[in-house]
């Protein structure tokens, strides 16, 4: 018969193994094992046994399968990471049951990923919208502020913006290729190191493109069979006959081919690899094909679809290497840009002068205020961030909902905000100035509508112009139009995945996926307002989850769902006889109801009841913890991974930084490129979580 | 971070990757299985926009709204003259079924980008589940098939984009949990993947040159998986997978060569034209010598579907508003609009049907061995509620089809109803296979038995 006693006597030594406890520490040891084991049998098993499986869920086996202490448990059944998962995001214990406090599940889950780490059976997912997984508090916790912090050592695959612009500086003909590589799908950021690879197919255009690039480069005269336009004697020779091809020419090829492509030479092995390969790919093709494919390979080179990022020189004491300067001058570039390094990274990096934290600060510096140096990343972090820019796919016509005119101002409005650069996080969710432009031609086109204005702004044109609306109207991006319409149906507003937005992307949270078995649609009443349809969500399975969006969704109910102001809510009124002279059914204005509030923030000083948007966005605005979360997403983009509990430092840091400037977005970028998390890479286990520290 | 190679590789995208069987094998398996021992094909078209129920029947035939329909009905197309928009498969109505009153409330993909915001069922269409939040559950029937019907590739996916440069989506085709297929968009890109082993004056020793490229680019992929961790290993042996891919098909090219350059098709300026109907009609051309070279025996078309859908302009075809727009027209005027697409699209299927109709096989030709499959990505409208799908199907699979009737299936939720999951069933069986289903039915159609062939259809 099981016993829970017995079970959570073993399932505590399954779980924690004196390695992962301060080590030598067994007094320290034993409470923290007597704690651990205090969670399991107050907040696990007591569901999951048995007798009595909640959600079809058992636990008890996986502890009693650690009966025989000489016997590993299996980490690999998957229950191990989901129940590491439920109770990391705080999805379980479930609400109604008594809440363990914060830092015993903060032993029990560092405990419990220890052994799964140690197993090699951790099962993370590697895509940003997972990474709240990890819990907050953390996070921004002084006491892990020391932990060492490094990204483990990768090969990143390149952007397809960064592709194209490669592609498109090695010759002209490069403009006209289609990047082989998709973006990360979804709604958030696009461009992150581990989940994006090279199959089949995508190797596959690589090759076209290289291909039509060398032929591009090498092309031959029609009537002379020479090449057309050859950039070195030495290439020139290779594609005509009549010239003895030698060695020492070859060498040369190869040389300069490096230098073209990968911006340097090849070391010694190299050149006798490439060597060998063109003179059987000429023996096998002739000399024209055999040089002109040959040479195509470079531009599948993995040091031209990947971003090198290992580090290199003596491992430190916890066995991290810095960026090579050579690795950081593409690094750096790309964190700002999407082409290759300027000169003057380039020089440094030759010259010595970039091996050094210092260094770093001075160029990721000199890029910012360089005017030239273009800086898409910038604002490209904003648009996957905060999302605006799917206004466009949302099917609302230009000519009525002005969508693309809607994305430009809220452009315009970061920019203006990116200037000042103070209090940024603040100003981006609250401020009460919006940017209207003017580029509609077409005088029955008036995207100035959207913002309840008559006119025009005086002014507007190409540049949007700053137009403060009237109080308690619209306060910040969440109740711009492009957001608003980018956060809608068709033909509705879309409380849902707004409240879904606010509480992962500002507040920190998890919302677990939709179960596949949920018919996820609201009743189409069209005699009911939006807030009273969705009252299916608040059936007790449903509101497990949509507790954590609805009440901050509704709030923006006081838009349309093309972003406009309204007061009033139109729906049919069936009562009403069917308007003479009129195919549509009479319908009737129904006051806003624009209620909503904040729950289980994280924060309390913010927890409460709002009246509406504006009310709601002000309270965000002021949290802590929103900048905390802003700069967790930061993290992620400029380093393109999620953050591990070993980056409590870094973030920490850029959020003081933040802090110190008066919440200068540039500084805590600037933090955030020239940290330990940025600058060093380590091998592929991550160092595992030390309970009690 | 556990992420082993091959659970990585199941994670990615194969489709016209993937390693296949020698057809032969396939063949002498299938002999020995009793089943699929003759040759097979299916094409499926794929209309975006939705397909109103009216708009493929006959017109002199009547047929009620879908929630007045009474029972099952069976009725010859027999004198009758197809829906004009058909008029150019006129000539094989024989062999043509009209499929009403299918639903497909079971195909779902919310949260997906290639939903296209609501206007495509992208994989759902041809897979008969619920895609959920960009991921596939299953693999679609056209891999399905394909996986049994073997071929150089098991699938091949065309498509168009409105914008030339987008060469590949993933959003109409599936090889299993988490395998999204590629979509090539662009047919120039499409003829090279598909035909450049055997196109080109110098195609043969530039076709040895890259066989042994191949392994030089993964001798530099493997020099670089020593320096990073297990999970960046795993992505790297993906990179070298995709090689090893390559180079294993380079071998099987060599072995269709005379194949493929007897059914080559020519290189012609619609291949890289800006209009994007000669985009689509290059597609086309292309999936008539697939399947004619023995390339593959399934072909997907995705006539500006999935997420080619956004702001997609038929120019071609002298159509200056988007597929949108035209979707939330009048009835009169997307009618109008759809009649002219489909009619459009009905040619290009018509020149398929005929090149494929010159080429002899067993005791008749290529084409009565091939199953053409037009439907929408989105059931019954622009916006549908999918609670009936319609279809053409033209061909009869050697005798295992019955054809040249129209079939109407009782409505939704009523007794006799049938679904997507029913069709798709139906189709395996054509091929040997027995499933009891097909996708997963509709939970709200709990009631009904949702599973088996539709008896109507097969002979």
């Amino acid at each position: 018969m099981f016993s829970v006693r017995n079970a959570f006597l073993l399932a505590v030594t399954a779980i924690v193994s004196p390695e992962v406890i301060c080590a030598g520490d067994s007094t320290q040891e034993a409470k923290t094992t007597a704690e651990v084991g205090a969670f399991l049998r107050q907040h696990c098993v007591r569901c999951h046994n048995d007798k009595k499986q909640e959600g079809e869920v058992r636990l008890d086996d996986l502890a009693a399968k650690a009966d025989d202490l000489k016997a590993k448990p299996d980490f690999g059944d998957e229950r191990w990471s989901n129940v590491l998962r439920q109770v990391r995001t705080g999805e379980m214990p479930p609400a109604k049951e008594p809440r363990p406090e914060a830092p015993l599940t903060a032993k029990f889950t560092a405990a419990l990923e220890a052994e799964l780490t140690r197993a090699g059976k951790l099962v993370t997912k590697p895509q940003p919208q997972y990474g709240n997984e990890l819990p907050h508090e953390p996070l921004f916790d002084p006491a892990n502020a020391a932990r060492p912090a490094a990204t483990p050592a990768r090969y990143w695959r390149l952007s397809p913006q960064i592709y194209r612009q490669y592609m498109a500086k090695q010759h002209s003909a490069g403009n006209n290729l289609v990047s082989p590589f998709n973006p990360l799908p979804g709604n958030g950021f696009k461009d992150y190191a581990l989940p994006l690879t090279i199959d089949e197919p995508v190797a596959a255009l690589l090759w076209l493109n290289a291909e039509a690039l060398v032929n591009a480069r090498f092309r031959l005269d029609p009537t002379t069979g020479k090449l057309e336009k050859p950039q070195y004697k030495e290439i020139g020779e290779a594609f005509d006959e009549s010239i003895p091809l030698t060695e020492a020419k070859l060498t040369k090829i190869v040389t300069e081919e490096f230098r073209k492509v990968l911006g340097r030479a090849p070391t010694p092995d190299e050149l006798m690899q490439w060597l060998a390969q063109l003179h059987k790919n000429m023996d096998a093709g002739g000399r024209a094909i055999g040089v002109r494919m040959t040479l195509t390979v470079l531009y599948l080179n993995p040091e031209v679809v990947y971003r090198k990022e290992v580090g290199g020189g003596e491992p430190d004491a916890y066995g991290r290497r810095m960026l090579t300067p050579r690795e950081l001058t593409f690094t750096l570039a790309y964190a700002l840009g999407d082409k290759v390094p300027d000169k003057e990274l380039s020089s440094a990096a030759d010259g010595g002068k970039l091996a050094t934290r210092e260094d770093v600060v001075r160029q990721v510096n000199r890029l910012w205020d360089d005017a030239k140096f273009e800086k898409p990343r910038l604002l490209r972090f904003f648009h996957e961030y905060f999302g605006y820019p799917a206004a466009r796919s949302v099917f609302k016509d230009e000519k009525h909902y002005y969508p693309a005119q809607a994305i430009r101002d809220t452009d315009a409005f970061i920019e203006h905000i990116l200037e000042k650069d103070q209090n940024v996080i603040a100003e981006l969710l609250a401020s009460d100035t919006v940017f209207v432009g003017k580029h509609h031609t077409d005088p029955n086109e008036r995207p100035y509508l959207m913002y309840g204005l008559s006119a025009n702004p005086e002014g507007a044109g190409a540049k949007a112009v700053p137009i403060v609306l009237p109080a308690g109207q619209r306060a910040g991006i969440l109740t711009q139009p492009s957001w608003l319409i980018a956060y809608s149906t068709n033909f509705d507003n879309h409380p849902i995945a707004r409240g879904h937005w606010i509480r992962e992307r500002l507040l920190g949270g998890t919302i677990p996926e939709i179960p596949l078995n949920v018919d996820a649609k609201l009743p189409d009443d069209k005699d009911q307002t939006l807030r009273q349809r969705m009252h299916v969500t608040r059936a007790e399975y449903c509101w497990r989850c949509h507790r954590k969006m609805d009440s901050l969704g509704l709030p923006f109910e006081m838009f349309s769902h093309s972003g406009r102001y309204r007061e009033v809510e139109t729906v049919l009124d069936p009562a009403a006889p069917m308007p003479a002279k009129s195919k549509q059914p009479a319908t009737r204005d129904v006051p806003v109801n624009a209620r909503g509030g904040i729950d289980e923030s994280g924060d309390p000083a913010i927890d409460g009841p709002v009246g509406n948007a504006v009310e709601l966005v002000k309270k965000l605005a002021a949290s802590t913890r929103v900048e905390q979360v802003f700069i967790r997403h930061a993290f992620r983009y400029w380093l393109g991974r999620n953050e591990t509990l070993d980056d409590a430092g870094t973030l920490q840091a850029a959020h003081r930084a933040y802090k110190e400037s008066g919440g200068s977005f540039r500084a805590m970028v600037v933090s955030l490129l020239t940290s330990d998390s940025f600058l060093y890479r380590t091998g592929e286990v991550p160092s595992v979580p030390v309970i009690g520290k | 971070m556990n992420l082993n190679r091959r659970s990585l590789l199941k994670s990615l995208t194969l489709g016209a990757g993937a390693v296949v069987l020698d057809p032969l094998v396939r063949q002498i398996e299938a002999q020995a299985a009793g089943s699929a021992a003759k040759p097979t094909r299916y094409l499926f078209v794929m209309l975006p926009n939705g397909c109103p129920a009216t708009e493929i029947n006959p017109v002199d035939y009547p047929l009620l709204n879908h929630d007045k329909r009474q029972g099952l009905i069976v009725e010859p197309i027999g004198e009758r003259l197809l829906h004009p928009s058909m008029a150019a498969v006129e000539k094989y109505k024989s062999k043509v079924t009209i499929l009403q009153g299918v639903s497909g409330t079971c195909a779902n993909c919310p949260g997906s980008d290639e939903s296209a915001g609501g206007h495509s069922k992208a994989w759902s269409a041809l897979g008969a589940f619920m895609a959920m939040n960009n991921t596939v559950p299953a693999a679609t029937i056209d891999w399905a098939l394909g996986d049994k019907l073997g071929g150089l590739f098991k699938n091949i996916c065309l498509g168009v984009s409105k914008d030339p440069n987008t060469s590949i989506v993933y959003d109409m085709s599936a090889a299993g949990p988490g395998r999204k297929n590629p979509t090539l968009c662009h047919p120039a890109i499409a003829y090279k993947t598909l035909f450049g082993s055997v196109a080109g004056g110098q195609a043969a020793r530039e076709f040895a040159v890259k066989t042994n490229l191949l392994d030089f680019m993964a001798s530099d992929v493997r020099a670089i998986r020593g320096a990073v961790g297990a999970a960046e290993k795993d992505k790297l042996d993906a990179h070298l997978d995709a090689y090893e891919a390559m180079r294993g098909r380079q071998a099987k090219f060599e072995t269709h060569k005379a194949s493929l350059q007897k059914h080559l098709p020519e290189m012609t300026d619609k291949f890289t034209s800006k209009v994007e109907t000669d985009r689509l009609s290059a597609q086309f051309d292309l999936a008539a010598a697939a399947l004619a070279g023995g390339l593959t025996n399934s072909v997907v078309i995705s006539c500006a579907g999935g997420r080619a859908f956004d702001s997609f302009v038929f120019t071609g075809l002298g159509l200056n508003v988007g597929l949108h727009g035209i979707g939330h027209s009048k009835p009169d005027v997307y009618n109008a609009a759809m009649l002219t697409i489909r009619t459009f699209i009905f040619e290009r299927i018509a020149s398929v049907m005929k090149k494929l109709e010159a080429i002899p096989e067993g005791n008749g030709t290529m084409l009565d061995n091939t199953l053409i499959v037009f439907t929408s990505d989105f059931g019954e409208a622009h916006h549908a509620q999918t609670k009936e799908w319609p279809f053409a199907l033209i061909g009869d699979l050697g005798g295992r089809l019955k054809a040249g009737s129209i079939i109407i299936y009782p409505p939704w939720g009523k007794p006799g109803h049938k679904a997507l999951n029913n069709l798709y069933t139906t189709m395996m069986y054509t091929i040997g296979e027995q499933p009891r289903t097909f996708g997963t039915p509709d939970v709200k159609l709990k009631d009904l038995d949702m599973s088996g062939p539709l008896n109507e259809l097969l002979a």
